[in-house]
């Protein structure tokens, strides 16, 4: 059987691959995590799964999916898994985040006003009523939160907090880092520092692997999307752009962009700008 | 009291959607106060914590690890819905490929049916305590319809039962009727809106049955086991049925068929009758009328607790008079020798002959009886009987000795008789009479049956009666009147 | 499911003892299953009050939570087969006049032919004795030293020989640290653990201790060892139950050490080598027990745990071990396989069964997984696939939980039962089914048949009752 190309493959999922060989972790309906030596994960899934950094989109609409357990190796960007060919990763399908922004502090906030209702509208409640409190005060704690303090319990807190195996808080701590990025935050970098050493002991290794990417500022296409759009303050973009994050993952694409344009608010009502001015040409 | 479990799974994948649709499925298990499945972060472990859903299984979990945790009211409700929330884990119906052979153990019969909530128990007695225990654990209620269970261990499964809100039906329990269902030997009757607690089983199948042929109908039928009001249990399962039956708003009314309560225990459960908010007969055979509480009816016969609950009274349904029957018999006729598959019916018709003035003895004697009185019933049910045969009720061909002795017996006037239907019984019980009557001379005793049974049983009523009364043998209303009729003429014969 | 539940749903029912009151209640329209009843198989009152106490009595926590630790540590188990060495360096006490052996402690005059004959071939290749006869006096006079291989972290099939010359398989399991032993499958027909001790026997002894052993070792060494969980799983979806049919196993084993056998010698050593491990279907089975050994080990002594943790034959006695009870052995009279035999042979040339590679099932393998291997269920006599699924299912019934890892395709993908409960095998009288193969009555005539045993209920009645009263 012919290997079908890769559409999409991000740049850490292909760092991932270059270490040439591991093992198959997980397998989900449609998706399987693969690991390299070093432990770093990228994410196989068809050609319907959203671009992202450690995504490796293949060209074909359902994909036999290896094993957990089965072997994996990368040689001349062609991928296999046992005995099949998996993907061929071709230049041009190698996907980057977008480049940061020049944000406009109105544009952000006109664009908040569009996108905050349309949230607000999907709210989806966890089971627990002690989830939605800790989140809620994790987010709170994030705004307050001076970036050269050590970071507070609280905001820790958000860190591997909710059901399932991504859980909530580190979908909404995505969002946050990335969009903070996006703005060309300097609190990002320090945010990322604080974050990195607790990914080993304080969440899932899959939900580790998409936290990581987000602290060097990349996350699913559709963040990206969303932020642009806000920035645009464009609202046709973000109401689309909402509602397809509704569609991604169980709950993860709604917390992403709950984290998302809560960094966006912190960032327009805080110092942030002031910050963000002095660190500008 | 509450029970939390947590189940941790080590490095185990599944995708949210299930997983959330898992949790969902848990949480709506029956007796679940709360329930999650997350991953054991540190973040998670204090919200499980704060949940009060964590123990020491799960805060040893790690963030790569699944912790399912749930609170339920109760153990069984606790381990039913981990043994669901496992099964979805495991995947795979291992039950469901290869042989379809029946489950080998209690346990693995309630994750093959796990909506299961009553064991019925009919082993051997001295393995039906274990496995009484066991259904208990799971949660379920119990029937216990084997016998031979000692007294401490009955007292001590009723004691666990009542601490978890279940209830024990037994032992020896041969009948109930839950929401239509005949469990055990029961008749098939309509559903109404009569509820009754029973400390024996063909009391509760010859009350249920006269109050269909008057129109009623049965909610439940709950048996509690003979001893259930003796002292030594204090009536648990009988105050447990009263408590859910006095809860249900389809009971009309409630009626108690027992022996005697035991003096501890009788203030106890009258006064719980008398205040239970629905109206009261009490069948009690042999009990002192004037010592019930206000409120409560009192009824000295089935036949009367069936009249009373119905407000209606059984047609008589034999034409021969006293007189007439007793014209046929020589002088020196004079005994009644009752032959009785079913113990409460031969209790039954020893009260009718001594309120009748006749004396009785019996190996099951009731209130009254005496030990060497010329009129003797027996109760062939009874232990002394039945050891290493069949009950006589599913064999009856173990009174046919009996019988023929009663027929070649010279003093004997009347041989009284009971035929019990429904389900569990003999599939022709009738015939089994006539065969032996069939070989019998033409001058005999004169024989007096009633049958216990509706038209809907598995025999019918018409079909038994007919065959009986083919066979020579005058078929009376109900067992109350067979013995009325046979106290008639043992009085004209002694006259 | 409260009374209260039961007055307002009807009753859903469970049948306990007549099957007919079930019957009745299907016939109304009601839900309810009958269990297949049978009394229990112990009627000694201190067992069965054991076990009550043990299952349901004042007992049953601190044994549930036992239990559940013994399956996370089998379950944590990270076996790799990392090296190949003469017993005599791996473990420490076994020098000159010491033999390890199968199953439970057994002298020299309560050991079966083939255990005897296996001793005298034993002493004749280390060179204690020069001939079988002189063997044969040495090993009666006392001077030998007799002790089972689980007593060292080892295993042996059959009759289970290890003396300090043999070349030791090494499975290291990673999760928790521990090694375990055993030695290299000599293949088929006229062999050692089935009591052969002539000179064809001995000297193939010898080539696995100048080639096969240093072979491996250095190509195991090359490799970096070879991981044994992900083999399990595939052979299981290839037809393997890792007791009595490894040959898919053996086939995964070989493609894994043979670029690497290729490496570290010349082309007809390994042409030899590769040969003598491609002819011997079973030649993964020993690697199978070193891993349950290596897999079974931190399983012992977790307090109140009665999960089993060694299950073993010396041809005369069968023996388990229980984690709870730490080392003690529990022993009874061992049973005769049911089986099919070998042309020309029949059950009076079977010698009873033999041998530690019973620690297969104890890990949820062997008879535990026949459900998927259909090809054993028909070779041992089990019957068709789905008396191979049912076989599987009853073991579900004894064990603590499944193996998520090794899974049955046959069974949609369930997990291998996991973990023997003495408890349950007691209070189900369902005992641990094993597949084994029948050895001859006499030395050195070797496997004749192969079928099914179950392990005596006598064990496991002796266990509750230890165990009860050690936590009372």
């Amino acid at each position: 059987m012919a290997s079908a190309s890769a559409r999409h493959c991000g740049a850490v999922a292909l760092r991932v691959l270059e270490a040439g060989c591991g093992e198959t972790i997980a397998v989900f309906q449609s998706t399987a995590y693969l690991a390299n030596s070093a432990g770093e994960l990228l994410c196989v899934g068809p050609a319907s799964m959203p671009p992202g950094p450690i995504n490796l989109c293949v060209e074909r609409e359902t994909l036999l999916l290896p094993a957990p357990g089965d072997s994996w190796s990368f040689d001349r960007r062609r991928l296999s898994t046992g005995n099949q060919r998996l993907a061929t990763i071709d230049n041009e399908a190698i996907w980057h985040p977008p480049a940061t922004l020049q944000p406009q502090a109105d544009q952000l906030r006109a664009g908040l006003a569009i996108a905050l209702p349309l949230l607000r509208q999907l709210e989806t409640l966890p089971s627990l009523a002690t989830v939605q409190t800790t989140l809620h005060a994790g987010l709170a704690a994030l705004g307050e939160w001076q970036s050269h303090d050590p970071l507070p319990q609280r905001a820790i807190a958000i860190l591997g907090c909710g059901e399932g195996l991504t859980p909530a808080g580190d979908d909404i701590l995505c969002g946050y880092l990335v969009a903070l990025h996006c703005l060309g935050d300097p609190a990002a970098q320090q945010l990322a520092t604080a974050v990195k050493p607790l990914l080993s002991t304080h969440t899932s290794r899959i939900s580790a692997a998409h936290l990581s990417a987000a602290c060097e500022g990349a996350a699913v296409q559709l963040i990206h999307d969303l932020i642009d759009a806000i920035a645009r303050n464009d609202r046709d973009d973000t109401s689309a752009t909402i509602t397809a994050l509704n569609k991604y993952g169980h709950s993860s694409g709604y917390y992403a962009a709950l984290g998302a344009t809560q960094a966006i608010a912190h960032f327009t009502n805080s110092g942030s700008q002031t910050r963000n001015r002095s660190h500008s040409p | 009291m509450s029970v939390i479990i947590n189940e941790v799974r080590k490095g185990f994948y599944l995708d949210s959607v299930a997983l959330m649709r898992m949790s969902a499925d848990i949480a709506a298990a029956d007796g679940v106060d709360d329930a999650v499945l997350m991953i054991g972060t540190p973040s998670n472990k204090q919200i499980m914590a704060d949940a009060g859903l964590l123990n020491e299984q799960g805060e040893r979990a790690s963030a790569n690890d699944l912790v399912i945790a749930l609170r339920a009211g109760s153990e069984g409700d606790a381990n039913r819905a981990i043994a669901k929330a496992k099964k979805s884990l495991d995947g795979g119906t291992l039950k469901s490929t290869g042989s379809n052979a029946l489950p080998p153990t209690l346990a693995s019969a309630c994750t093959q049916l796990p909506a299961a909530n009553l064991a019925l128990i009919s082993t051997p007695g001295s393995y039906a305590t274990r496995e009484a225990k066991a259904a208990l654990r799971q949660g379920l209620n119990v029937m216990i319809f084997s016998d031979n269970v000692s007294l401490a261990d009955e007292a001590a499964l009723k004691q666990q039962a009542a601490s978890n809100g279940l209830l024990v039906m037994g032992p020896d329990c041969g009948t109930a009727i839950i929401g239509g269902r005949a469990l055990a030997f029961a008749n098939a009757v309509p559903q109404g809106g009569t509820a009754v607690i029973a400390a024996s089983g063909t009391g509760l199948q010859e009350f249920s049955v006269l109050l269909t042929r008057l129109g009623g109908g049965i909610r439940h039928a709950i048996g509690v086991g003979g001893r259930d009001l003796n002292d030594d249990i204090g009536a648990i399962s009988t105050l447990t049925a009263i408590d859910i039956l006095a809860a249900d708003s389809q009971v009309e009314q409630i009626v108690l068929i027992s022996k005697p309560p035991g003096a501890a225990t009788a203030n106890r459960v009258f006064e719980k009758l008398a205040n239970c908010g629905k109206p009261v007969i009490a069948c009690v055979f042999g009990y002192d009328e004037s010592s019930l509480p206000g409120g409560i009816q009192y009824a000295g016969t089935l036949k009367a607790a069936a009249e009373t609950a119905a407000n209606a009274t059984i047609p008589a349904n034999q034409t021969q008079s006293a007189n007439a029957l007793a014209a046929t018999l020589a002088s020196t006729r004079t005994k009644i020798r009752g032959l009785y598959t079913g113990g409460t019916l031969c209790t039954e018709a020893q009260i009718v002959l001594q309120q009748a003035g006749l004396p009785v003895q019996s190996n099951a004697p009731a209130p009254g009886a005496t030990t060497n009185a010329a009129h003797q019933l027996i109760d062939l049910g009874a232990d002394e009987y039945t050891m290493g045969k069949p009950h006589p009720m599913i064999e009856p061909a173990v009174r046919t000795e009996s019988l023929q002795q009663a027929i070649e017996s010279a003093d004997v006037a009347v041989i009284l008789i009971d035929l019990v239907l429904g389900y569990g019984a003999h599939q022709n019980p009738a015939d089994v009479v006539a065969d032996a009557l069939a070989a019998a001379p033409a001058e005999r005793p004169i024989v007096i049956a009633s049958v216990c049974g509706t038209n809907s049983d598995p025999q019918s009523l018409q079909q038994q009666t007919a065959s009986l009364q083919n066979a020579g043998v005058i078929v009376c209303a109900c067992n109350a009147d067979a013995a009325q009729l046979a106290g008639e003429i043992a009085q004209l014969q002694a006259g | 499911m409260s009374a209260t539940d039961l007055l307002n749903n009807g009753p859903t029912v469970i049948g306990v003892g007549l099957k007919g009151f079930i019957d009745d209640l299907k016939s109304q329209g009601a839900d309810a299953i009958a269990v297949d009843w049978r009394p229990p198989a112990t009627s000694d009152p201190q067992v069965l009050d054991s076990a009550d106490r043990l299952t349901s009595g004042d007992l049953s926590g601190s044994v549930e939570r036992g239990n559940q630790k013994a399956l996370e540590n089998m379950l944590a188990a990270d076996p790799v087969l990392i090296d190949v060495r003469p017993a005599g360096e791996l473990i420490e006490s076994l020098g000159d006049h010491k033999i390890l052996h199968a199953g439970p402690p057994v002298e020299w005059p309560d050991m079966c032919g083939p255990m005897q004959g296996a001793i005298c071939g034993a002493i004749v290749l280390e060179g204690w004795a020069k001939d079988l006869q002189a063997a044969e006096r040495l090993a009666a006079s006392g001077k030998i030293e007799f002790e089972p291989n689980h007593h060292h972290a080892a295993v042996g099939p059959m009759t289970g020989m290890t003396t300090q010359s043999m070349p030791l398989m090494v499975v290291e399991n990673k999760a928790f640290g521990n090694r375990a032993y055993c030695a290299i499958n000599e293949g088929l027909g006229k062999v050692m653990r089935f009591g052969g001790n002539d000179d064809s026997v001995l000297d193939r002894l010898r080539w696995l201790e100048s080639t096969l052993g240093p072979l491996m070792a250095d190509a195991l060494l090359a490799s970096e060892g070879v991981g044994l969980k992900n083999i399990i799983a595939r052979g299981l979806s290839m037809g393997d139950e890792m007791h009595q049919r490894n040959v898919a196993c053996t086939s995964l084993i070989l493609r894994e050490l043979a670029p690497a056998i290729a490496r570290v010698t010349d082309g007809d050593t390994a042409s030899e080598v590769l040969t003598f491990i491609a002819g011997n279907d079973q030649f993964f089975l020993n690697v199978a027990m070193v891993m349950g050994k290596a897999i079974m080990d931190p399983v012992r002594d977790i307090k109140n745990s009665s999960v089993v943790t060694a299950m073993a034959r010396n041809g005369t006695k069968f023996g388990i071990r229980v984690s709870g009870c730490g080392d003690q052995w529990f022993v009874a009279d061992v049973e005769m396989p049911r089986g099919l035999y070998f042309p020309g042979f029949s059950e009076k040339d079977a010698n009873p069964d033999m041998g530690d590679s019973t620690i297969v099932e104890t890990i949820g393998l062997g008879g535990f997984a026949m459900a998927a291997s259909p090809a054993v269920a028909g070779f041992v006599g089990a019957g068709s696939a789905a008396d191979a699924v049912a076989y599987t299912n009853r073991m579900i019934e004894i064990t603590v939980g499944r193996n998520p890892e090794w899974t049955i395709p046959a069974m949609d993908f369930a997990g291998v039962p996991t973990g023997i409960d003495v408890r349950q095998v007691v209070n189900t009288g369902i005992t641990p089914t094993i597949n084994t193969g029948i050895a001859h009555r006499e030395p050195g005539i070797g496997q004749v048949g192969a079928g099914v045993v179950n392990a005596p209920l006598a064990c496991f009645e002796q266990a509750c009752v230890a165990l009860a009263e050690q936590q009372s």
